[in-house]
């Protein structure tokens, strides 16, 4: 709502000054700065595609309109309709850089001005003469390429004004988020090992793998980039990071959010601090990671039993990964969570893995649990099946290694010959580090034989179908699936209402060669806790974390933020229950996880609905030839200009991290790992 | 990129919505469901810009201040300062409206008053008016401000109504040229670098002698729609030589500045007797030009004296 007003009065405004001032204003050259165009072209990379278009068209419907227009109607909606749709679709640049935006909003208002020049001279040839055009048109271009980025950075302003206004506290939350992600995770007491996500401007992480508190910036609104907030690192440095880091986009807040990674039993309890200690990974694996449900009880224990401590994490309601919110909202909504895999391409890999409630009985999949607990590979983390098709339940266990020592190579390979009663087999697939071991049971989409070479497929379970956990959970919805679609590796977890628990495993496991390439989309509504845990494939197997599966693709994550857009828990580290998930994403190797970034987009007590979608990069061409299109191409104009500017090639980026392998500026040894792994793949026989 | 089966979709709907409006629009020409359309928006939009032209007069600084005192000053002055400018502004008004006034009192036609409000965006040239059918203003009616003719009001509105420049390239005027009495007719340039380029004279007479610094005036419409006879148009700056051309042509510099219209008149009743050429300003004297003639006489020595000569007065 705030934003549609946002949108309507900036539009106005546009219109007006337009119209009234700017039209007459005599300028050299005899063009003057399209600001409908700038501001349509603003809003749409601030809004995303769909609002883009809708804007675009509205203001140019308005430009027609208007009285002195004399042109024909629909003209500049066209146009400005294509603009705004077109700046849509780069929304993502705005959290990832702050010139790309600014050059993006500057290269669509020439492309406009050229496109309404064009529609003139075809249409109304009487009224609109080449000479004219040519005449003018560069002079108007040039002016829309110089208030370009003012009216961006306005726009953006005016947006995060509003936003900051409605909540308030964004930024001391966004600054919670950052201490507890900086501060009381790292280190050995807290989830994972030295990990954990470097503060949410996307910056690389110092000091090993952690951000320290307040890096920098501020919360970020309404899709506003950390571009505002200033630079908060070196350049190079937030480069490395946004090569590294999963891309997680802000999300904007809407009416309606709730919170992400939280849980209903720690929002109870949302003025207990907790202290570091109780996030020890010894109480963490003793209680959750163990399978064994984090009760409500138990978790007011471990909240109780803390102390408050220096750097303490709060286990309080909070924004996703904040873990510390004041201002606690009372209840959690009931909306339902959709998961939908986004479409599956071709190419795309396969992630054994667990959307996974935390809790150790699998509703009426006995057989299933059993054999699973008898291998020890899974305690507790089991998706239920749902009553609707839900080959979620059935098809796609992802079972991890829950013991933080992870399996042997020796069980795993058991595991990996042996086959599951029904429907699925087991692949084990070794960690680079080879401390963890996944695996996964694939199953037909039609439920038919097992085959061990298939990779997991959701395509089945397109409506409603899976349940996690008892209750709290909504249906989980896979668009179809397509040849080697992804699985959620991970990325979903759930808090599971009353019984706690962790959920997320650990990062996105390839089975056989194929490499994970799940693109998904959580569209989680109402009481959902939706951790990211795996995020770029980490899936930490770090002591007291989830182990991480296969070296999986490092994966993006970026967040649409829409309305109602929810936080991108989980990551920054939770509290109460969803700390479980963190481990998978915080954890692996001591690899930095930097730059997650979260928003602050819930408003007070509602339910949370983040969406994002996931697109891991390749590691490389997989071994039947077809090259994955679900590579991440990071373009950017810089990247033409020769030296240090054209550091970056454009087209795919293909960036394989071998877990642990690098540290956190290791961007030389991690091509060189590429490079390697791009040969070890092509060698026949692929890659082991 | 944020791609997604659904933002498609949705433009394409929208691409279709404004092609359709498009071909409607453009098929139609002046159909009655285009032309409603158009009239209700421009009811709504004209009365935001009326407002918002007259709050862009009130431009005042206003610094921030401390105390409460130095507040209360610095709101004074930006008060002063803001009537100081309105004060200004309707001082130019004035002065605009006095010539425009003693010009419509020389043609003999009754005008209606009105500021411009908006200026079309794009590559037309056309500006709305603050005065609409309320004001007793219709299509197809003269504009004019105290130095000549500005164009024609070509849609209405209740409070607004919207004029074709006569500078927009689809702009024609039937013209006479004021000794000789030729017959032709002005299009405008369209939008130029300079916001007011030359109009373009075609003479009807293919033989016609054209010099410039002859000035042109409207000549009458059928019905004085949509140009009332007698208003200047501007003078002949360049004779443009077409050997075999249908038409002598010639650029024509308008009396008026169409990049800062302020108060224009709109022409509401036509003149009972044709005017002619009264309205036109003094026509320009040719002034004497001096020319300067430097004889060079070769002198011994391989020097060259150069020896100023007399200035001839010629023109």
């Amino acid at each position: 709502m705030r934003r549609l007003i946002l949108t309507i009065a900036a539009v106005a405004l546009a219109l007006l000054l337009q119209l009234t001032t700017i039209n007459g204003l005599r300028l050299p050259g005899g063009g003057v700065p399209d600001l409908v165009l700038l501001v349509v072209a603003a809003l749409g990379l601030a809004g995303g595609p769909v609002r883009g278009a809708i804007t675009g068209f509205a203001a140019g419907l308005g430009l027609d309109l208007a009285p002195p227009g004399s042109g024909l109607l629909g003209q500049y909606a066209l146009v400005l309709c294509l603009v705004g749709w077109t700046c849509g679709r780069f929304r993502g640049t705005l959290a990832r850089s702050a010139a790309v935006p600014m050059l993006i909003v500057a290269a669509a208002a020439v492309a406009g001005e050229v496109m309404i020049a064009a529609l003139g001279l075809a249409l109304q040839p009487a009224q609109v003469s080449w000479t004219s055009v040519r005449q003018v048109l560069p002079a108007g271009a040039f002016y829309d390429v110089v208030a370009s980025p003012f009216v961006l950075y306005l726009v953006l302003l005016a947006g995060a004004w509003l936003g900051e206004a409605a909540t308030a506290d964004s930024g001391a939350r966004a600054g919670q988020a950052r201490s507890l992600a900086g501060g009381t995770l790292v280190g050995p007491a807290g989830l994972g090992g030295p990990a954990a996500l470097a503060g949410t401007q996307g910056v690389a992480p110092r000091q090993g793998l952690a951000g320290p508190a307040g890096t920098a910036g501020g919360a970020m609104l309404l899709g506003l980039g950390g571009w505002l907030a200033g630079p908060p690192e070196s350049r190079r440095a937030r480069r490395a990071a946004a090569r590294r880091a999963p891309k997680l986009a802000p999300g904007a807040g809407r009416p309606g959010d709730g919170w992400v990674g939280g849980s209903a039993a720690g929002r109870a309890r949302g003025d207990r601090v907790v202290g570091g200690p109780a996030l020890s990974g010894q109480a963490w694996r003793g209680q959750a990671l163990r399978g064994q449900a984090f009760s409500v009880q138990a978790l007011r224990n471990l909240a109780r039993d803390s102390r408050p401590h220096g750097s303490g994490a709060a286990l309080r309601a909070g924004v996703a990964g904040s873990a510390a919110d004041p201002h606690a909202p009372r209840t959690l909504g009931a909306r339902p969570v959709h998961l939908r895999l986004a479409a599956g391409r071709k190419g795309d890999g396969t992630v054994g893995n667990l959307l996974g409630g935390g809790r150790s009985v699998v509703a009426g999949r006995a057989r299933r649990r059993r054999s699973l607990n008898r291998n020890s590979l899974v305690r507790g983390s089991l998706v239920r099946g749902s009553p609707g098709g839900g080959s979620l339940g059935r098809g796609a266990l992802g079972p991890v290694s829950l013991d933080g020592g992870a399996l042997s190579r020796r069980s795993m390979d058991r595991l990996g010959r042996r086959r599951p009663s029904r429907g699925g087999s087991f692949r084990p697939a070794v960690m680079p580090g080879g401390s963890a071991v996944t695996s996964a049971i694939t199953r037909q989409p039609d439920g038919g034989h097992p085959r061990s070479a298939a990779p997991v497929r959701f395509s089945t379970a397109r409506s409603g179908t899976a349940r996690f956990g008892p209750g709290r959970f909504g249906p989980v919805r896979f668009v179809p699936g397509r040849r080697r679609d992804g699985l959620i590796g991970g990325g979903v977890l759930s808090p599971l209402g009353r019984s706690g628990g962790i959920g997320g495993s650990g990062g996105i496991g390839g089975s056989g060669r194929r490499t994970a390439a799940p693109r998904f989309r959580v569209r989680p509504g109402g009481s959902a806790h939706l951790t990211t845990s795996g995020l770029s494939g980490t899936g930490g197997a770090g002591a007291g974390t989830l182990p991480s599966l296969r070296r999986p693709a490092p994966q993006r994550l970026r967040m649409h933020p829409r309305r109602g857009d929810g936080m991108l828990g989980g990551s920054l580290g939770g509290h109460g229950r969803s700390l479980g998930g963190h481990g998978g994403s915080l954890g692996g190797h001591g690899r930095p996880l930097g730059g997650l970034r979260t928003t602050a987009g819930l408003r007070g007590g509602r339910p949370a609905t983040p969406r994002f979608r996931a697109r891991p990069l390749s590691p490389g061409r997989p071994p039947s030839g077809k090259r994955p299109r679900f590579g991440y191409r990071r373009w950017s104009v810089l990247s033409l200009l020769p030296g240090r500017f054209g550091t970056r090639s454009p087209g795919r980026r293909t960036v394989g991290l071998r877990a642990g392998s690098t540290g956190p500026s290791g961007s030389l040894a991690r091509r060189s790992w590429a490079r390697r792994r791009w040969a070890a793949i092509r060698r026949p026989g692929g890659l082991r | 990129m944020h791609d997604s089966r659904r933002s498609r979709l949705v433009l394409g709907v929208l691409i279709v919505a404004a092609l359709v409006l498009i071909t409607a629009d453009y098929g139609a020409g002046g159909s009655s469901v285009m032309n409603g359309i158009r009239k209700a928006s421009a009811a709504v939009f004209g009365s935001t810009e009326r407002l918002a032209s007259s709050a862009t007069g009130l431009v005042g600084g206003s610094g921030s201040a401390s105390s409460g005192q130095v507040r209360a000053l610095s709101r004074q002055v930006a008060q002063l300062r803001a009537q100081l400018s309105q004060e200004r502004l309707s001082k130019a008004d004035y002065a605009q409206l006095l010539r425009l006034l003693s010009l419509a009192g020389l043609g003999g036609y009754r005008v209606v008053a009105a500021n411009v409000i908006a200026t079309g965006a794009g590559y037309q040239r056309t500006v709305t008016l603050d005065a609409g059918s309320a004001d007793g203003v219709q299509a197809r009616e003269t504009v004019l401000n105290g130095d000549g003719l500005v164009g024609e009001v070509t849609s209405v509105t209740a409070g607004t109504c919207t004029v074709l420049l006569a500078t927009d390239s689809s702009s024609q005027v039937g013209v006479q040229l004021a000794p000789s009495g030729q017959i032709g007719w002005v299009t405008g340039p369209g939008k130029t670098p300079s916001g007011t380029g030359l109009l373009q004279l075609q003479v009807l007479d293919a033989s016609a002698q054209l010099t410039p610094g002859e000035q042109l005036v409207t000549s009458a419409s059928v019905k004085d729609r949509p140009y009332v006879p007698g208003v200047p148009v501007g003078v002949i700056a360049g004779v443009v030589n077409r050997a075999g051309a249908l038409t002598a042509r010639a650029t024509v510099r308008s009396y008026v500045n169409f990049t800062a219209l302020g108060v224009v008149g709109i022409v509401i009743a036509p003149p009972r007797h044709d005017p002619r050429f009264s309205v036109l300003p003094p026509a320009p004297r040719a002034r004497p030009t001096p020319t300067v003639t430097v004889t060079v006489t070769p002198g011994a020595g391989g020097t060259l004296p150069a020896s100023p000569s007399t200035p001839t007065a010629g023109g």
